[in-house]
């Protein structure tokens, strides 16, 4: 089996990520932050830990400030819902998951508005100016994907997040398809939302999500409840992160979660996209000299273009596509891939595409096999024509 | 004799204060409040066994949220 679904999550997980998890289970099993046995306060202590690297990782300067979510649609749907009010307006980019389109969405039920800003180059400076036509007024925060989840287009969130605060804009990066590829300075950035998932190059266990916020009173709890803090009163605490964190938390995902971090620290964020980057190339080499192979995006360069590789195969439908490379063991994402938005872009959202993104376990036999297999099903495709 | 408490509410504040006083050459063990009195509402807690008045002063400039402290009798 040849795993590249790794857009979606990835794997394997690193070794280390599997042990931490099961001794969380057997060795600290109390639920963290609630009681004051040594068990409790020791589990609490693995969920602080995890806290200090994702600080380490992203330069935060305050802590509690990190906020563990279930999920990167989680921390979306918290910031998003938890901010906005109505009459506010919403810039977002054209190349959206719907992890943040479908909470808009559902917000424009209650008198917001968001404007979509169109972009045909991927320039740098054709985004930015997109982003600046689309502002009004009324805008409250401008909401932007890292890294698109289809195409691995590289959005300059540097420059817009600069952008946004000059017009007194906050800004929501979601770095689900980023984080753990890219280097990301919440603090030098100055960006007010990060949002991302614990689960794709974090390498921790599904169920992980990270939420990083400048000002926590910027943005009300969607979940009131438990925290272990303040339990005489029934107002939610106010500061972070109990405010955000109510119920038990996901103690074992998030000691996973820590070791995936560090496995990331590791190796290297650079290390990792250059050996992804590399691979991508490798097979966007391949497969631009096979027969009804269409490659929608120029090479991956690890610069504009990082390494997610999406395709069609003749007029086959992706999912089709992706069903055939699965029958020989390759695993692969056809479809959508939740992001509707950014085929609109493309003109593929009448059949998707097949999108193979490699991980830092990806090997260069992975690819080549893969390339093989691909070839293999163009010839019999034109064969059967 | 009582403990020198700081009362600082969440775990997570208690972790951080923990690490701050730590940096700082203070000792200090994470407790759970458990006595209901109001001033910590439930929560935890730093027991500062020695300098108590350095570590006061040192998570106080750290900007940490302070609920409240409770002083032990002094020998």
């Amino acid at each position: 089996m040849i795993y590249l679904d790794n857009g979606a999550t990835t794997y394997p997980k690193p070794q280390s990520v599997l042990l931490s998890v099961n001794r969380a289970l057997r060795e600290y099993g109390a639920n963290p932050g609630r009681s004051g046995h040594a068990m409790s306060i020791k589990a609490a202590e693995e969920i602080f830990n995890c806290r200090k690297s994702v600080a380490s990782l992203f330069n935060v300067q305050n802590i509690e400030n990190i906020i563990f979510t279930l999920n990167c649609t989680s921390a979306c749907n918290t910031v998003l819902k938890g901010t906005l009010k109505k009459g506010d307006h919403v810039v977002v980019s054209c190349l959206e998951h719907n992890a943040v389109m479908r909470p808009l969405n559902e917000l424009t039920k209650k008198g917001i508005s968001y404007t979509v800003a169109n972009f045909k180059e991927t320039d740098d400076e054709s985004i930015i100016d997109a982003f600046r036509q689309a502002i009004t007024g009324k805008t409250k925060l401008i909401v932007c994907v890292h890294v698109s989840n289809v195409w691995g287009i590289r959005m300059p969130i540097e420059r817009l997040t600069a952008l946004a605060h000059i017009y007194g804009i906050d800004i929501m990066v979601d770095a689900a398809q980023s984080a753990g590829v890219l280097p990301i300075d919440v603090t030098a950035n100055e960006i007010d939302y990060l949002c991302t998932a614990g689960h794709k190059s974090l390498y921790g266990p599904m169920g992980t999500g990270v939420m990083i916020i400048a000002d926590s009173d910027k943005v009300e709890s969607l979940t009131q409840g438990g925290t272990g803090s303040s339990s005489l009163s029934i107002e939610q605490p106010s500061n972070p992160p109990d405010k955000f964190e109510s119920g038990t938390p996901n103690l074992s995902g998030i000691v996973g979660l820590k070791s995936g971090i560090e496995f990331v620290k590791s190796r290297g964020v650079k290390n990792i996209l250059q050996k992804e980057t590399f691979l991508a190339q490798r097979l966007y080499d391949k497969l631009k000299n096979v027969d009804g192979v269409n490659l929608y995006t120029p090479r991956p360069d690890g610069e504009k273009y990082m390494p997610v590789l999406s395709f069609n195969l003749f007029d086959k439908g992706s999912e089709e596509v992706s069903s055939l490379l699965g029958q020989n063991g390759i695993y692969t994402r056809g479809g959508l891939h939740c992001a509707p938005s950014a085929h609109i872009y493309m003109g593929t959202e009448d059949k998707g595409t097949v999108r193979i993104v490699p991980s830092a376990f990806t090997t260069r036999e992975d690819i080549d096999r893969t390339a093989l297999i691909i070839n293999r099903l163009s010839n019999k495709i034109k064969r059967d024509m | 004799m009582d403990k020198n408490l700081i009362i600082v509410g969440s775990i997570t504040y208690a972790m951080k204060g923990k690490e701050i006083l730590s940096s700082n050459g203070i000792l200090s063990y994470i407790e759970k409040i458990t006595d209901g009195k109001p001033d910590a509402g439930c929560g935890y807690a730093l027991n500062v066994p020695n300098n108590f008045d350095s570590a006061y002063g040192i998570l106080n400039q750290s900007g940490m949220k302070i609920r409240s402290v409770r002083r032990g009798k002094r020998p």
